[in-house]
C-alpha cells in the first residue's frame, strides 16, 4: 500500500507541474513585491520621531533590516541611512507591526523592533541605542529571553523616565504547557531610567488583548503613560479598552471605552490610536465592525477613562475609511485617516478646537495610487504633521493646516 | 483501507488544479480568474497569514472538511510570495500541500481586496465561499464545518447560517 502511494505521489508531482504551467502562464505582470534592496523604497513602514533639536528621525525596515535615516530640513532630504541590526530571515513589519523610534531629551535614539523567528514565525522583540547622534548603534538587545513578543511601543516621560509596552504571548505558552485554552496575549510594561540602556519591569500586567491588533500609548499630565487597545472580552468580543499604569509600574486596570459588540474569531489587524489633551482629556479612535456599530469612532474621556463620551463616526465607509490616527497639539485635537476608492488611497484629516465635539473638514491631505504605511500623526512640539510613506512618492512629511468648515 | 487512500490519492489529483508546494503569485486580477475558472461548482476561496493565529489554528480543519463535503477550495495567504517557503512549509503541516494555494504578489494590498470584496480592510482569516450560480458569501473568522455544510445545501439566493453576511452580497 505504502509503495502505491508512494507511486501515485510521483505521478501527481510530475503532472501537476505542467498543468499548472498551463494555467497561469509563467510569472505575474503586476508589479511583484519581491524589493528585496536595503533601501527606504522596499520598506513596508516607516515611522518617524522628531529630537528634541527639532531634527527629523524615522526608522523603517527593509531586506530584513532595521534603519535609521536623519533629517535636518523637516523630512525634504534625508542623510545615508544607518544600520540598526544585522539581517534577520524576516521583520515583524507588516505596518500594523513597525520598528519604533525614540529620540530621548538627552540626544540619545532608542529603536525597538520585533523580528520574526523559527519556522513557526515566532516574534521577538529586541531594542538598540545610539548615542553618537545616529552615526552608530549598540548590538541590538533582546528585551527578554523567549519569544511571542509584538507590537512595540516607546515613549519618554517628563522625569526622563523611558516605557516600553508591547504584546507578549509568555502567558499564552504557559497555559498551553498548563493544559489550558488560551489564545490571546497579555499586555507587558517594562522602563528605564537610564537612557535606554537597560529596561526593568517587563511584567504582564493585562492579559486577554486582541493579538494581532498594534498597542496604542500616550502619556497623561502627570507623565504616566496610558495605553489602548483591542481587548478579548469572553469567547470572543473584540472591543476597545484603555489603561493607566499605576505609578508603582505594577498595574494596568482595564477601562472599556464602548461596547461595540464585535464578536469575531478572527485578526481585524487594526489597532486603535490615543492622545491625551492639555486639559487632561483621553482622546480614543478605533475601527470596528461590530454589532452596535460598525467603521472608525472616536470617543473621549474626561475621568481617567473611567466613562467615555458616546462614540462619534467619521470618515466614508463607503470609501473603506481605515487607520485611524489621532493627536492632540495645544488646543486643538487632530485626526487622520485613510480611504481608498479601489484606485487611489487618499489621507484625510480634521481637527477640533473643542475638544472633540465638533471638527472642520474633513480635508484630503495627500493621495497616492499605489502601496502605502499607514498614516502617522506626529509633532515636534509646536506644529502637527502627517507622516506617510507611499511606494510611488517615498516618505512625505507633510504640514497640517485647519481645513475650513 | 487501501481502496479508500487510492480514491482520496485520485481526488487530491482530480482535484488540484495548481502545483502542490510553494504559493502561485496572486495578483489583480487572480481573484476574479478564480471566480470564472470555477464558475458552475461551489468554490470556496480561503484568505489566510502566518501573522494570524485563528487562521493558523483553522488551517489542519480545512483537508478533513474538503474531503468529507468536497467543493473547490483555493488557498490565498495575504503575506507576501517572498515567504513562500514558509507559506509551503505551513501548509504541508496543516495537510494542505495538495490544494491550489495563492499568496500576495502585490505591495498594493489594498487594491487586491477591493477586488475580493469592497468591504474588506484586511480581517483575517476571510473566507469568500461562491456558490455555483456566483452569489457569494463572506465569511469573517472560522467558517466551521456545519456553516459550510448548510451553505452547499441551500437553495439559491439564501442564507441562514451563523456568521454568514449574506443577503448583502460582496459583489456590489
Amino acid at each position: 500500500m505504502k509503495r502505491l502511494a508512494l507511486a501515485l505521489t510521483f505521478i501527481m508531482s510530475a503532472a501537476l507541474p505542467a498543468q499548472a504551467h498551463d494555467e497561469h502562464g509563467g510569472k505575474p505582470h503586476a508589479a511583484a513585491s519581491g524589493c528585496t534592496e536595503p533601501v527606504l523604497a522596499c520598506a513596508r513602514s516607516a515611522t518617524p520621531a522628531f529630537g528634541p533639536d527639532g531634527t527629523v528621525w524615522i526608522v523603517w525596515s527593509a531586506a530584513g533590516r532595521v534603519f535609521v535615516s536623519t533629517s535636518h530640513d523637516r523630512g525634504v532630504s534625508f542623510a545615508a541611512p544607518v544600520a540598526v541590526s544585522e539581517p534577520a530571515e524576516a521583520m515583524d513589519d507588516n505596518g500594523e507591526a513597525r520598528p519604533r523610534l525614540l529620540a530621548t531629551r538627552t540626544g540619545t535614539l532608542v529603536v525597538a523592533y520585533g523580528q520574526r523567528m523559527d519556522k513557526h514565525y515566532n516574534g521577538k522583540l529586541f531594542f538598540s541605542r545610539s548615542t553618537d547622534g545616529g552615526q552608530s548603534f549598540t548590538k541590538p538587545q533582546a528585551m527578554l529571553d523567549g519569544i511571542g513578543q509584538r507590537f512595540p511601543t516607546l515613549v519618554e516621560a517628563p522625569g526622563g523616565r523611558l516605557y516600553a509596552a508591547w504584546l507578549d504571548t509568555r502567558n499564552q505558552h504557559a497555559a498551553k504547557a498548563a493544559g489550558h485554552e488560551y489564545h490571546d496575549t497579555g499586555v507587558a510594561v517594562a522602563w528605564s531610567d537610564d537612557d535606554g540602556r537597560s529596561f526593568s519591569g517587563k511584567h504582564i500586567l493585562a492579559d486577554y488583548a486582541c493579538d494581532c491588533c498594534r498597542l496604542a500609548v500616550a502619556l497623561d499630565r502627570d507623565g504616566l503613560p496610558v495605553y489602548a487597545w483591542r481587548h478579548v472580552f469572553g469567547k470572543n468580543l473584540r472591543d476597545h479598552v484603555v489603561a493607566k499604569l499605576s505609578a508603582d509600574g505594577l498595574s494596568l486596570p482595564l477601562h472599556r471605552v464602548a461596547e461595540d459588540d464585535w464578536a469575531i474569531d478572527a485578526c481585524p489587524m487594526h489597532g486603535p490610536s490615543l492622545t491625551v489633551d492639555p486639559a487632561g482629556s483621553w482622546h480614543m479612535a478605533w475601527y470596528t465592525a461590530g454589532k452596535r456599530r460598525q467603521g472608525l469612532f472616536s470617543a473621549h474621556s474626561e475621568d481617567g477613562g473611567a466613562s467615555f463620551s458616546e462614540p462619534q463616526g467619521f470618515g466614508d465607509p463607503d470609501r473603506l475609511a481605515a487607520r485611524p490616527q489621532l493627536l492632540a497639539l495645544g488646543d486643538r485635537i487632530w485626526r487622520a485617516w485613510k480611504e481608498f476608492d479601489g484606485t487611489t488611497t487618499t489621507v484625510m484629516a480634521q481637527s477640533s478646537t473643542d475638544g472633540g465635539r465638533s471638527w472642520d473638514g474633513p480635508a484630503p491631505v495627500a493621495t497616492t495610487a499605489d502601496a502605502s504605511d499607514h498614516p502617522l500623526l506626529v509633532s515636534d512640539g509646536a506644529a502637527p504633521y502627517l507622516s506617510w510613506l507611499t511606494k510611488a512618492e517615498g516618505y512625505r512629511l507633510l504640514p497640517l493646516s485647519p481645513a475650513s468648515r | 483501507m487501501m481502496r479508500r487512500v487510492i480514491l482520496v490519492v485520485l481526488a487530491l489529483l482530480l482535484a488540484a488544479p495548481a502545483r502542490a508546494g510553494e504559493p502561485q503569485p496572486f495578483v489583480q486580477g487572480s481573484y476574479a480568474a478564480l471566480v470564472k475558472e470555477h464558475a458552475g461548482r461551489p468554490l470556496v476561496v480561503h484568505f489566510w497569514s502566518l501573522t494570524c493565529a485563528p487562521c493558523l489554528a483553522d488551517l489542519p480543519e480545512w483537508p478533513k472538511i474538503k474531503q468529507r463535503l468536497g467543493f473547490d477550495l483555493v488557498l490565498v495567504s495575504t503575506d507576501s510570495l517572498e515567504r513562500g517557503p514558509a507559506l509551503a512549509a505551513r501548509l504541508k503541516r496543516a495537510g494542505l500541500d495538495d490544494i491550489p494555494s495563492y499568496a500576495f504578489a502585490d505591495s498594493f494590498t489594498e487594491r487586491l481586496m477591493f477586488e475580493v470584496a469592497r468591504d474588506w480592510r484586511g480581517e483575517l482569516p476571510r473566507t469568500q465561499l461562491i456558490a455555483a450560480d456566483g452569489e457569494t458569501t463572506a465569511v469573517l473568522g472560522s467558517v466551521g464545518e456545519k456553516a459550510l455544510r448548510d451553505w452547499l445545501s441551500r437553495p439559491p439566493h439564501t442564507c441562514g447560517s451563523p456568521g454568514c453576511c449574506s443577503p448583502r452580497s460582496d459583489q456590489r
